[in-house]
Protein backbone atom coordinates (compact mmCIF):
# COMPACT_ATOMS: atom_id res chain seq x y z
CA UNK A 1 0.00 0.00 0.00
CA UNK A 2 1.96 3.54 -1.20
CA UNK A 3 1.72 6.12 0.92
CA UNK A 4 -0.49 8.75 0.32
CA UNK A 5 0.92 12.17 0.02
CA UNK A 6 -1.43 15.04 1.20
CA UNK A 7 -2.20 17.36 -1.69
CA UNK A 8 -2.93 20.23 0.29
CA UNK A 9 -2.74 21.43 3.66
CA UNK A 10 -3.39 25.11 5.89
CA UNK A 11 -0.64 26.60 6.25
CA UNK A 12 -1.62 27.06 10.20
CA UNK A 13 -4.69 26.90 12.22
CA UNK A 14 -4.01 30.03 13.66
CA UNK A 15 -6.98 33.03 13.72
CA UNK A 16 -7.68 34.86 10.62
CA UNK A 17 -4.38 37.13 10.01
CA UNK A 18 -4.93 41.24 9.65
CA UNK A 19 -5.53 43.03 6.72
CA UNK A 20 -1.94 44.68 6.86
CA UNK A 21 -0.39 40.67 7.11
CA UNK A 22 -2.67 39.44 4.30
CA UNK A 23 -1.47 42.03 2.03
CA UNK A 24 2.31 41.54 3.04
CA UNK A 25 2.04 38.02 1.95
CA UNK A 26 -0.38 38.88 -0.92
CA UNK A 27 2.82 41.12 -1.84
CA UNK A 28 5.42 38.20 -1.31
CA UNK A 29 3.31 35.54 -3.10
CA UNK A 30 3.50 38.37 -6.13
CA UNK A 31 6.83 38.69 -6.24
CA UNK A 32 7.63 34.86 -6.79
CA UNK A 33 4.48 34.25 -8.73
CA UNK A 34 6.14 35.79 -12.18
CA UNK A 35 9.51 33.49 -11.98
CA UNK A 36 8.40 30.25 -11.16
CA UNK A 37 6.58 27.06 -12.73
CA UNK A 38 4.37 25.36 -9.95
CA UNK A 39 1.10 24.47 -9.48
CA UNK A 40 0.49 28.28 -8.04
CA UNK A 41 0.92 29.39 -11.39
CA UNK A 42 -1.55 26.89 -12.59
CA UNK A 43 -4.15 27.09 -9.94
CA UNK A 44 -4.57 30.80 -10.30
CA UNK A 45 -4.61 30.94 -14.14
CA UNK A 46 -7.32 27.77 -13.82
CA UNK A 47 -9.56 29.94 -11.36
CA UNK A 48 -8.52 32.76 -13.69
CA UNK A 49 -10.16 30.78 -16.54
CA UNK A 50 -13.04 29.56 -14.45
CA UNK A 51 -14.24 33.20 -13.08
CA UNK A 52 -13.92 34.37 -17.00
CA UNK A 53 -16.07 31.39 -18.14
CA UNK A 54 -18.93 32.14 -14.98
CA UNK A 55 -19.22 35.77 -15.82
CA UNK A 56 -19.76 34.86 -19.59
CA UNK A 57 -22.57 32.63 -18.19
CA UNK A 58 -24.20 35.38 -16.24
CA UNK A 59 -23.72 37.83 -18.61
CA UNK A 60 -24.22 36.67 -22.42
CA UNK A 61 -27.68 36.42 -23.71
CA UNK A 62 -27.01 33.71 -26.76
CA UNK A 63 -27.38 30.53 -26.11
CA UNK A 64 -24.44 29.85 -28.06
CA UNK A 65 -22.37 31.80 -26.42
CA UNK A 66 -23.49 30.58 -22.95
CA UNK A 67 -22.42 26.95 -24.26
CA UNK A 68 -18.74 28.60 -25.04
CA UNK A 69 -18.55 30.12 -21.79
CA UNK A 70 -19.10 26.58 -20.39
CA UNK A 71 -16.34 25.17 -21.99
CA UNK A 72 -14.16 27.85 -21.01
CA UNK A 73 -15.12 27.29 -17.62
CA UNK A 74 -14.47 23.05 -18.12
CA UNK A 75 -11.23 23.82 -19.08
CA UNK A 76 -9.97 25.93 -16.16
CA UNK A 77 -10.98 22.94 -14.40
CA UNK A 78 -9.23 20.85 -16.38
CA UNK A 79 -5.92 22.99 -15.98
CA UNK A 80 -5.80 22.70 -12.08
CA UNK A 81 -6.13 18.80 -12.30
CA UNK A 82 -3.66 18.24 -14.97
CA UNK A 83 -1.44 20.73 -13.11
CA UNK A 84 -1.99 18.95 -9.72
CA UNK A 85 -1.64 15.54 -11.34
CA UNK A 86 2.13 16.56 -12.78
CA UNK A 87 3.91 17.45 -9.22
CA UNK A 88 1.54 15.15 -6.79
CA UNK A 89 4.24 12.01 -6.74
CA UNK A 90 1.66 9.32 -5.66
CA UNK A 91 3.04 5.78 -6.76
CA UNK A 92 0.90 2.87 -8.12
CA UNK A 93 1.22 -0.66 -8.24
CA UNK A 94 1.05 -1.72 -11.71
CA UNK A 95 0.70 -5.47 -12.01
CA UNK A 96 0.76 -7.16 -15.65
CA UNK A 97 1.08 -11.01 -15.96
CA UNK A 98 3.91 -11.43 -13.61
CA UNK A 99 5.91 -8.01 -13.29
CA UNK A 100 4.50 -5.65 -10.81
CA UNK A 101 6.87 -2.26 -10.50
CA UNK A 102 5.77 1.18 -9.30
CA UNK A 103 4.88 4.03 -11.43
CA UNK A 104 3.85 7.62 -10.81
CA UNK A 105 -0.35 8.08 -10.79
CA UNK A 106 -1.78 9.78 -14.06
CA UNK A 107 -5.19 9.67 -12.30
CA UNK A 108 -5.57 13.19 -12.78
CA UNK A 109 -5.13 13.20 -16.65
CA UNK A 110 -7.67 10.63 -16.74
CA UNK A 111 -10.20 12.81 -14.88
CA UNK A 112 -9.34 15.25 -17.25
CA UNK A 113 -10.02 12.53 -20.10
CA UNK A 114 -13.40 12.18 -18.54
CA UNK A 115 -14.16 15.79 -18.26
CA UNK A 116 -13.46 16.64 -21.98
CA UNK A 117 -15.71 13.40 -22.65
CA UNK A 118 -18.40 14.98 -21.10
CA UNK A 119 -17.58 18.46 -22.92
CA UNK A 120 -17.97 17.16 -26.02
CA UNK A 121 -21.67 14.96 -25.45
CA UNK A 122 -22.76 18.62 -23.57
CA UNK A 123 -21.61 20.20 -26.31
CA UNK A 124 -23.47 17.95 -28.71
CA UNK A 125 -26.78 17.74 -27.30
CA UNK A 126 -26.59 21.41 -26.57
CA UNK A 127 -25.94 22.19 -30.30
CA UNK A 128 -28.77 20.50 -31.24
CA UNK A 129 -31.37 21.75 -28.78
CA UNK A 130 -30.16 25.22 -29.18
CA UNK A 131 -30.87 24.14 -33.43
CA UNK A 132 -33.91 23.48 -32.56
CA UNK A 133 -35.41 26.00 -30.57
CA UNK A 134 -33.80 28.13 -33.27
CA UNK A 135 -36.01 26.21 -36.16
CA UNK A 136 -38.70 26.76 -33.83
CA UNK A 137 -39.12 30.35 -32.36
CA UNK A 138 -36.52 32.10 -34.49
CA UNK A 139 -33.99 33.24 -31.85
CA UNK A 140 -31.49 31.85 -29.64
CA UNK A 141 -32.11 34.66 -27.04
CA UNK A 142 -32.29 32.97 -23.70
CA UNK A 143 -34.44 36.19 -22.55
CA UNK A 144 -37.05 35.47 -25.02
CA UNK A 145 -37.03 31.49 -24.07
CA UNK A 146 -39.51 32.10 -21.06
CA UNK A 147 -42.33 29.92 -21.64
CA UNK A 148 -41.25 27.66 -19.01
CA UNK A 149 -39.90 30.49 -16.42
CA UNK A 150 -41.78 30.63 -13.22
CA UNK B 1 19.22 30.27 -21.60
CA UNK B 2 18.69 27.44 -18.98
CA UNK B 3 16.02 25.21 -20.09
CA UNK B 4 13.85 26.51 -16.78
CA UNK B 5 13.61 30.11 -18.25
CA UNK B 6 12.67 28.68 -21.24
CA UNK B 7 9.61 26.99 -20.11
CA UNK B 8 8.39 30.20 -18.35
CA UNK B 9 8.89 32.09 -21.13
CA UNK B 10 6.32 29.17 -22.87
CA UNK B 11 4.29 29.63 -20.04
CA UNK B 12 3.39 33.29 -20.28
CA UNK B 13 2.74 32.92 -23.75
CA UNK B 14 0.35 30.38 -23.19
CA UNK B 15 -0.99 32.02 -20.16
CA UNK B 16 -1.49 35.10 -22.54
CA UNK B 17 -3.03 33.11 -25.32
CA UNK B 18 -5.26 31.18 -22.80
CA UNK B 19 -6.80 34.39 -20.65
CA UNK B 20 -6.95 36.93 -23.94
CA UNK B 21 -8.76 34.67 -25.72
CA UNK B 22 -11.20 33.36 -22.95
CA UNK B 23 -11.67 36.93 -21.95
CA UNK B 24 -12.19 38.03 -25.85
CA UNK B 25 -14.91 34.80 -26.16
CA UNK B 26 -16.72 36.15 -23.00
CA UNK B 27 -16.70 40.01 -24.51
CA UNK B 28 -16.76 40.37 -28.63
CA UNK B 29 -19.95 41.13 -29.54
CA UNK B 30 -19.84 39.30 -32.87
CA UNK B 31 -20.48 35.28 -32.01
CA UNK B 32 -18.22 34.23 -35.09
CA UNK B 33 -15.06 36.27 -33.95
CA UNK B 34 -15.69 34.94 -30.47
CA UNK B 35 -15.60 31.59 -31.37
CA UNK B 36 -12.48 32.31 -33.06
CA UNK B 37 -10.89 33.61 -30.08
CA UNK B 38 -12.21 30.91 -28.00
CA UNK B 39 -10.35 28.75 -30.28
CA UNK B 40 -7.77 30.59 -29.01
CA UNK B 41 -7.90 29.82 -25.41
CA UNK B 42 -8.25 26.18 -26.14
CA UNK B 43 -4.96 25.90 -28.42
CA UNK B 44 -3.41 27.75 -25.25
CA UNK B 45 -4.39 25.38 -22.84
CA UNK B 46 -3.02 22.50 -25.15
CA UNK B 47 0.10 24.12 -24.76
CA UNK B 48 0.10 24.15 -21.30
CA UNK B 49 -0.46 20.25 -21.24
CA UNK B 50 2.45 20.04 -23.56
CA UNK B 51 4.74 22.18 -20.62
CA UNK B 52 2.71 19.44 -18.02
CA UNK B 53 3.96 16.24 -19.76
CA UNK B 54 0.50 15.36 -20.63
CA UNK B 55 1.35 14.45 -24.71
CA UNK B 56 -1.92 12.53 -24.42
CA UNK B 57 -4.18 15.53 -23.22
CA UNK B 58 -2.59 17.91 -25.79
CA UNK B 59 -3.41 16.10 -28.50
CA UNK B 60 -6.78 14.79 -27.38
CA UNK B 61 -7.73 18.47 -26.43
CA UNK B 62 -6.84 20.06 -30.18
CA UNK B 63 -8.46 17.00 -31.76
CA UNK B 64 -11.60 17.33 -29.90
CA UNK B 65 -11.62 20.81 -28.79
CA UNK B 66 -10.25 22.90 -31.80
CA UNK B 67 -11.31 19.86 -34.24
CA UNK B 68 -14.73 18.88 -32.93
CA UNK B 69 -16.31 21.12 -30.32
CA UNK B 70 -15.17 24.65 -32.24
CA UNK B 71 -16.14 23.42 -35.93
CA UNK B 72 -19.57 22.23 -34.44
CA UNK B 73 -19.88 25.88 -32.55
CA UNK B 74 -19.18 27.59 -35.97
CA UNK B 75 -21.38 25.65 -37.77
CA UNK B 76 -23.82 25.95 -35.14
CA UNK B 77 -23.59 30.44 -35.49
CA UNK B 78 -23.39 29.85 -39.56
CA UNK B 79 -26.68 28.33 -39.62
CA UNK B 80 -28.59 30.65 -37.32
CA UNK B 81 -27.63 33.27 -38.98
CA UNK B 82 -29.66 36.56 -38.22
CA UNK B 83 -27.99 36.08 -34.31
CA UNK B 84 -24.73 36.84 -35.70
CA UNK B 85 -25.42 40.57 -36.80
CA UNK B 86 -22.85 43.13 -35.09
CA UNK B 87 -25.44 45.50 -33.71
CA UNK B 88 -27.68 42.95 -31.77
CA UNK B 89 -27.08 43.63 -28.18
CA UNK B 90 -25.08 40.41 -26.78
CA UNK B 91 -25.40 41.44 -23.25
CA UNK B 92 -27.76 41.28 -20.49
CA UNK B 93 -28.30 44.16 -17.56
CA UNK B 94 -26.14 41.98 -15.21
CA UNK B 95 -22.81 43.30 -16.44
CA UNK B 96 -21.36 44.44 -13.04
CA UNK B 97 -23.30 42.31 -10.80
CA UNK B 98 -21.89 39.02 -12.71
CA UNK B 99 -18.21 41.03 -12.75
CA UNK B 100 -18.65 41.46 -8.84
CA UNK B 101 -19.33 38.33 -8.27
CA UNK B 102 -16.54 36.36 -10.43
CA UNK B 103 -14.06 38.90 -9.38
CA UNK B 104 -14.73 37.74 -5.65
CA UNK B 105 -14.56 34.65 -6.53
CA UNK B 106 -11.50 35.14 -8.04
CA UNK B 107 -10.21 36.98 -5.30
CA UNK B 108 -11.37 34.06 -2.44
CA UNK B 109 -9.60 31.31 -4.67
CA UNK B 110 -6.38 33.71 -5.12
CA UNK B 111 -6.27 34.07 -1.45
CA UNK B 112 -6.76 30.56 -0.74
CA UNK B 113 -4.20 29.90 -2.91
CA UNK B 114 -1.23 31.64 -1.25
CA UNK B 115 -2.20 30.34 2.29
CA UNK B 116 -1.77 27.07 0.90
CA UNK B 117 0.97 24.84 1.68
CA UNK B 118 1.23 22.75 -1.61
CA UNK B 119 2.57 19.53 -0.06
CA UNK B 120 4.31 17.90 -2.95
CA UNK B 121 6.92 15.28 -3.88
CA UNK B 122 9.05 17.15 -6.60
CA UNK B 123 11.09 13.60 -7.02
CA UNK B 124 7.81 12.31 -7.43
CA UNK B 125 7.09 14.40 -10.03
CA UNK B 126 6.27 14.04 -13.99
CA UNK B 127 9.53 14.24 -15.88
CA UNK B 128 8.98 12.56 -19.07
CA UNK B 129 6.24 11.35 -21.61
CA UNK B 130 3.61 9.28 -19.94
CA UNK B 131 1.20 7.82 -22.71
CA UNK B 132 1.82 4.44 -21.66
CA UNK B 133 0.79 5.18 -17.94
CA UNK B 134 -2.58 7.29 -19.32
CA UNK B 135 -3.43 4.04 -21.72
CA UNK B 136 -2.57 1.90 -18.77
CA UNK B 137 -4.75 3.82 -16.51
CA UNK B 138 -7.92 3.77 -19.52
CA UNK B 139 -7.61 0.14 -20.15
CA UNK B 140 -6.75 -1.19 -16.61
CA UNK B 141 -7.77 0.45 -13.57
CA UNK B 142 -10.46 2.46 -14.86
CA UNK B 143 -12.28 0.02 -17.77
CA UNK B 144 -15.52 0.07 -16.64
CA UNK B 145 -15.91 4.41 -15.93
CA UNK B 146 -14.41 4.06 -19.82
CA UNK B 147 -16.90 2.02 -21.64
CA UNK B 148 -19.47 3.93 -20.29
CA UNK B 149 -18.02 6.79 -21.18
CA UNK B 150 -18.59 5.39 -24.61
CA UNK B 151 -22.22 4.61 -23.56
CA UNK B 152 -22.13 8.50 -23.05
CA UNK B 153 -21.17 9.74 -26.12
CA UNK B 154 -23.19 7.14 -28.00
CA UNK B 155 -26.16 8.00 -26.06
CA UNK B 156 -25.17 12.05 -26.70
CA UNK B 157 -24.44 11.19 -30.59
CA UNK B 158 -28.29 9.67 -31.14
CA UNK B 159 -29.95 12.18 -28.86
CA UNK B 160 -28.33 15.25 -30.80
CA UNK B 161 -29.44 13.52 -34.51
CA UNK B 162 -33.32 13.08 -32.99
CA UNK B 163 -33.07 16.69 -31.12
CA UNK B 164 -32.00 18.72 -34.66
CA UNK B 165 -33.21 16.36 -37.41
CA UNK B 166 -35.74 18.05 -39.77
CA UNK B 167 -39.61 16.70 -39.34
CA UNK B 168 -40.36 14.24 -42.14
CA UNK B 169 -42.63 16.11 -45.10
CA UNK B 170 -45.63 13.50 -44.11
CA UNK B 171 -45.29 13.15 -40.44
Amino acid sequence: MPELHLLVLLQDGQAAMSLAEVFAQFGAFLRTFFVEFGPRQFFTVGALLFCIGWYGVLVRRNAIAVLMATEIMLNGVNVIFVAFNRWWGLKITRAAFTAAEQVLSPVGQVFAIFIIIVAAAEAAVGLAIIIAIYRARRTANIEDLNTMKW
Amino acid sequence: MSADMMVIIYWWLFTIAVVGGAIGCVTFRSLYHAALSLITSLAGVAGYFVLLHAEFLAMAQIIVYVGGIMVLIIAAILVSQNIMGREIKQDNNLVWPALLASGAWFCIMVYANMRMAYVFDPEGSWLASNVEQVGWSLMATYTLPFEIAGLLLFMAMIGAIVIARKEPPDA
